[in-house]
């Protein structure tokens, strides 16, 4: 390439310099929005990895229900491939802190290996010190839900009195969300931390093991999870074994005691073998970030779209104005190839500018924009953002293969002309009659303003074009972010109001329903009506992350069901049975199941299949209805746990009084409360609905740069023509009238067109969103609708008002001047 | 018929670019009569175009007064401007300035549908002897018709005067006539007074009064008794 033609290229970028920034903007806007949301979800599964390698966290926590003897560690850490193995004491009890009745959890640790590579879920200490005595003890710290204690306030225990020396904050507890409990409220307020070396229990209650290479693994990943598993069954395998042993171990000292026989059948002892995926905390960060990333690919597509039209508009314009260059160019004897490289290399650079820019502000950005929402919802580690080279590549190759594309379609027309066509100046578009002029019935009744706008309107077809895909495309990111908005706020209210419309749930730790405990709900004025169904977990076999809740009643109580938990599909009602076996909407997506299809579920540690017999609407969670009968007839056993599901009267709906009574029944191992479940739904949709602002406010910027563009290019075009009205005596205010009336009217034919995309769009979402626990409602409310098209309209009225000093701005000479 | 219907005093127009000033207009002074038909020549960059521009109240002298009528529109702020322009004035583009997605009696109504006293849009085409192609677009009409078209926009705002801006310097000498022949006789008619700048000398013999203008000043100013008829033209 000569010389000369590099000092026309710079010249070229330095007189167009706002039209190569828009282009840049728009480039470093698109870029940044699909890498920084593409990044956000690993970056913030990267932080969290390192979290738990660096704080050790517990790969499996392991408790019975009698606890284990020294001899059962032995045995617990020979027979798995464990790296480290903590057992420890933990307790929940309710204390006196600040005056008042405290649920708290009491665990006994050896902090004093705190500082050890062997300790397992190394507490942050964030202020004062460990305990040194028996009666110094460390504080979680304080959130929605846990106390703020402070050092040096005493916490009581009957006669016993405890001073906080030190706060802490545990990996296993970083979720600010209610942790349930079987004491008290039935919620965790306060967890304390003793030095288990001051104590002599003569055993443990929990135990936490790491495995072998666990650390190796992305926690989040499905290895990680066959890793686990694998050892799980081992300590499955010998749990059975040791819990029996254990069992007989306490009753016969029991009997020594001189406990009664009948007390000392009812004692059971079971080994609950638990990992990261029954952690709240765990569950509920995976479960919020990996929603990120399903809501994210979308959208930027949009942008990209966009960021099309707007270099297609802005090389158009560029390459048009220098038509008679252009032929000049030819003429001298350039090639075709060699003008459009000009072109070519101007809008690539500006890509690669605005690559550069949006790449290096997107990843750190917007994945730290999200994260900080997250503050509010988990006490979190600093987040670590790395640059994925793949996401920067591959969006900056999208975006360069989008504008080089433009700029060539848009130089290809020009080029093609005549030389001699090129030099003269272009004609202006023949006027043409629109169809609309063939129903004189409107047309007549028209003001001529209006004939000529709409003629306009219909004659820049290219204009209209752009004008449709991107005020339309901006209006169904609109309609799509609110309607998820709309989504999102009704997933709990139609769970837990229209399909579960029970209040609380009492697991019971017997096998048989307590009768005492049902005399009591009998009386209780509170207590609207009670249910006794059966309930257990199970695991889709295909896929082991989709546990499902087996609902399990008596074949008595089968009409029943349906005044507690609505089983229908649509307006439908289902009919349960001895022979139904009811599944919900998303397992059967999941599943690809129908009616008939037979889904297969592991239960313990077997695998059974059961044939569809009918589908209901659900939202949160999966469960799988049978009557008793049917369960015997599937699984060959009998139920063990049983629970009461409960109505409770109107006025106590929100109201958890009733935990204190509830549980002082011994038969009662735990009670959760709807409104509580609902309230921990409630705070994960208002993280995504963080993420919906974001996606919103991206489409108003887009809708301000697609606007400002293709308003600036009309103005520019049309200097003469306004000039001229200028001169036969029109008003500033009646020329940009004249102007800006076309730009609505094809901006209410791109919000209607929006309209359609965003509804379909939505629906596209939505699915993407759904996951095995939450199916989002596909329902768009009108007011979403309504906002949709007051907010697209009202930035093009903002925009153009913005505009209006172009307009002005145009001198009534330039009406006279020839074409230079 | 009125005495100085048109009259500039003084009139100063300077452009400031950079550090040089440019007189445009300086210090020129005449008087226009009703009806008359005048031609104001002079070369390129003479300043003839600035005095049309002045008197269109497109643009405000430096200094002076300028009266249409005994209304002085020099002190006229851009409000009253647009207004003037608006009733007053009917101007004439080198390169008829249509719309080109217009027909040519909405391209008409557009001019005559915001004055006071317009005259009807297809009688002034009819009497223009464009009846036929009162439904046409620009595209479709050769250039004289649409000089006329534009000159027929003009004349339906029923204005005080008439400027023109080379009216002919687009069009073939045939064609060119026909319109200075329309122009004079919308003066003759009609009793407006017309104004064309122009560079073409042959012209001026045609006008009641020539003005020749020479770098921002009046060289000469003289009034024709006998004009000549535009046929009677060679250029």
């Amino acid at each position: 390439m000569k010389k000369t033609y590099f000092k026309m290229l710079f010249r070229d970028i330095k007189n167009n310099l706002s039209r190569f920034f828009s282009i840049v903007a728009i480039v470093a806007l698109a870029v940044a929005f699909l890498v920084g949301l593409l990044s956000t979800t690993p970056d913030i599964r990267l932080t969290m990895n390192k979290y738990y390698k660096d704080t050790n966290t517990a790969d499996i926590l392991l408790k019975s229900d009698l606890g284990f003897i020294e001899e059962d560690i032995i045995k617990i850490n020979n027979s798995v491939d464990s790296e480290n193995i903590m057992p420890f004491v933990s307790f929940d009890k309710i204390l006196f802190c600040n005056s008042e009745k405290t649920t708290s959890r009491i665990q006994y640790l050896p902090l004093s290996f705190l500082e050890e590579n062997s300790f397992i879920g190394k507490l942050e200490l964030i202020d004062g010190k460990l305990p040194t005595t028996e009666n110094e003890v460390v504080v979680e710290r304080s959130n929605n839900y846990f106390v703020d204690v402070k050092i040096n306030d005493k916490i009581y225990d009957g006669d016993k009195e405890y001073t906080v020396v030190g706060i802490a904050g545990n990996p296993w507890y970083y979720v600010n969300e209610k942790e349930f409990s079987n004491v008290g409220s039935g919620t965790l307020n306060l967890i304390m931390y003793f030095d288990i070396s001051y104590f002599d229990f003569g055993y443990y209650t929990d135990v936490y093991i790491t495995i072998n290479n666990g650390k190796s693994f992305d926690t989040y990943k499905d290895d990680y999870k066959e890793l686990i598993n694998n050892e799980k069954d081992k300590l499955s395998i010998l749990g059975k074994d040791l819990a029996i042993d254990r069992l007989n171990q306490v009753t016969d000292q029991m009997k020594d005691y001189g406990v009664s026989q009948q007390e000392i059948d009812e004692v059971t002892n079971m080994w609950y073998i638990l990992d990261r995926y029954s952690n709240a905390s765990f569950v509920s960060l995976k479960n919020s970030s990996g929603k990120i990333s399903d809501i994210a690919t979308v959208f930027p597509l949009f942008f990209f779209l966009i960021a099309a039209l707007v270099a297609l508009s802005t090389m158009t314009r560029m390459i048009e104005e220098e038509r008679t260059q252009i032929g000049t160019l030819k003429s001298l004897g350039y090639s075709r190839g060699s003008i459009i490289f000009k072109y070519l290399l101007y809008s690539s650079a500006a890509c690669v500018v605005g690559a550069i820019i949006g790449v290096f502000t997107g990843f750190q950005a917007l994945p730290q924009l999200i994260y900080n929402t997250y503050a509010t919802m988990y006490h979190l580690p600093k987040l670590i953002t790395e640059l994925n080279w793949i996401y920067t590549v591959f969006s900056s190759l999208i975006m360069f293969i989008i504008i080089l594309s433009a700029t060539l379609f848009a130089g290809l027309t020009t080029l093609k002309a005549n030389t001699a066509t090129l030099i003269i100046q272009k004609a202006p578009k023949p006027g043409q009659r629109i169809f609309l002029e063939k129903i004189p019935f409107i047309w007549k009744r028209l003001k001529f303003n209006m004939k000529s706008s709409l003629r306009n309107v219909f004659r820049y077809k290219k204009s209209l074009f752009m004008v449709i895909i991107g005020i339309g495309g901006c209006s169904a990111l609109f309609l799509t972010g609110l309607g998820l908005g709309d989504s999102l706020s009704n997933v709990t209210k139609n769970q837990y109001e229209e399909i579960e419309k029970f209040d609380l749930t009492i697991g019971l730790n017997t096998k048989n329903p307590d009768r005492e405990l049902e005399a009591f709900l009998n009386d209780n004025t509170i207590v609207e009506n009670y249910l006794v169904v059966f309930k257990t977990n199970v695991i889709l076999t295909k896929n082991s992350e989709y546990s499902l809740g087996l609902i399990v009643i008596e074949d008595e109580d089968k009409d029943l069901l349906s005044e507690f938990i609505a089983i229908k599909h649509g307006k439908k009602d289902i009919i349960l049975d001895n022979n139904s076996v009811i599944i919900t909407k998303q397992l059967a997506n999941v599943s690809s199941s129908k009616i008939n299809d037979i889904v297969e579920i592991k239960y313990g540690i077997d695998n059974y299949e059961l044939k569809i017999t009918g589908i209901v609407d659900n939202y949160l969670n999966n469960y799988i209805y049978l009557t008793r009968t049917k369960f015997k007839e599937v699984f060959g056993t009998d139920l063990h746990n049983s629970s009461y599901i409960i109505k409770l009267v109107e006025e106590f709906k929100g109201n958890d009084s009733l935990s204190e009574d509830l549980l002082d029944y011994d038969s009662v191992n735990n009670i959760s409360f709807n409104y509580q479940s609902k309230e921990l739904f409630d705070n994960l949709i208002d993280k995504l609905s963080f993420v919906v602002v974001i996606l919103i406010a991206g489409a108003i910027v887009l809708a301000i740069i697609v606007v400002y563009n293709l308003t600036n290019i009309s103005i520019t075009e049309r200097t003469k023509e306004i000039a001229t009205l200028k001169v036969l005596g029109y008003h500033n205010r009646e020329v940009s009238k004249y102007i800006y009336r076309e730009m609505i009217i094809q901006s209410i034919m791109g919000i209607a067109f929006g309209l359609v995309l965003g509804k379909l769009l939505h629906l596209f979402v939505i699915s993407i969103a759904n996951s095995p626990g939450m199916i989002f409602p596909s329902v768009i409310s009108i007011y979403s609708y309504l906002i949709t098209i007051a907010s697209t309209i009202t930035i093009v009225i903002l925009v153009d008002l913005v505009m209006l000093y172009k307009i002005v701005g145009i001198k009534m000479s330039d009406s006279m001047k020839a074409i230079e | 018929m009125k005495q100085d219907f048109v009259k500039l005093v003084n009139v100063k127009k300077q452009y400031k670019v950079g550090e040089i000033i440019i007189n445009a207009v300086n210090d020129v002074d005449f008087g226009i009569n009703e009806g008359e038909f005048v031609v104001i020549c002079g070369p390129s960059g003479a300043g003839k175009t600035t005095i049309l521009n002045l008197l269109g109240g497109m643009d405000t002298c430096t200094s002076g007064d300028i009266y249409l009528d005994g209304v002085n529109i020099s002190r006229m702020n851009r409000k009253e401007l647009t207004n003037y322009r608006r009733h007053d004035v009917g101007f004439i583009f080198q390169f008829y300035n249509l719309m080109s997605n217009l027909t040519a009696i909405e391209n008409v109504e557009i001019a005559s549908e915001i004055c006071r006293d317009p005259l009807n849009p297809f009688d002034t085409l009819e009497n223009l002897g464009l009846s036929e192609r009162t439904k046409n677009f620009p595209s479709q009409l050769s250039g004289g018709e649409q000089q006329r078209v534009a000159i027929a926009r003009a004349l339906a705002k029923n204005p005080k005067i008439l400027l023109c801006d080379e009216p002919t310097g687009a069009l073939d000498y045939e064609t060119g006539k026909r319109i200075l022949k329309i122009l004079k006789e919308a003066s003759r008619l009609n009793n407006k007074t017309v104004i064309i700048i122009t560079h073409n000398q042959a012209i001026t013999k045609m006008a009641d009064r020539v003005i020749y203008v020479k770098n921002g000043k009046i060289t000469s100013m003289s009034v024709q008794e006998n004009p000549v008829s535009v046929e009677e033209i060679e250029w």
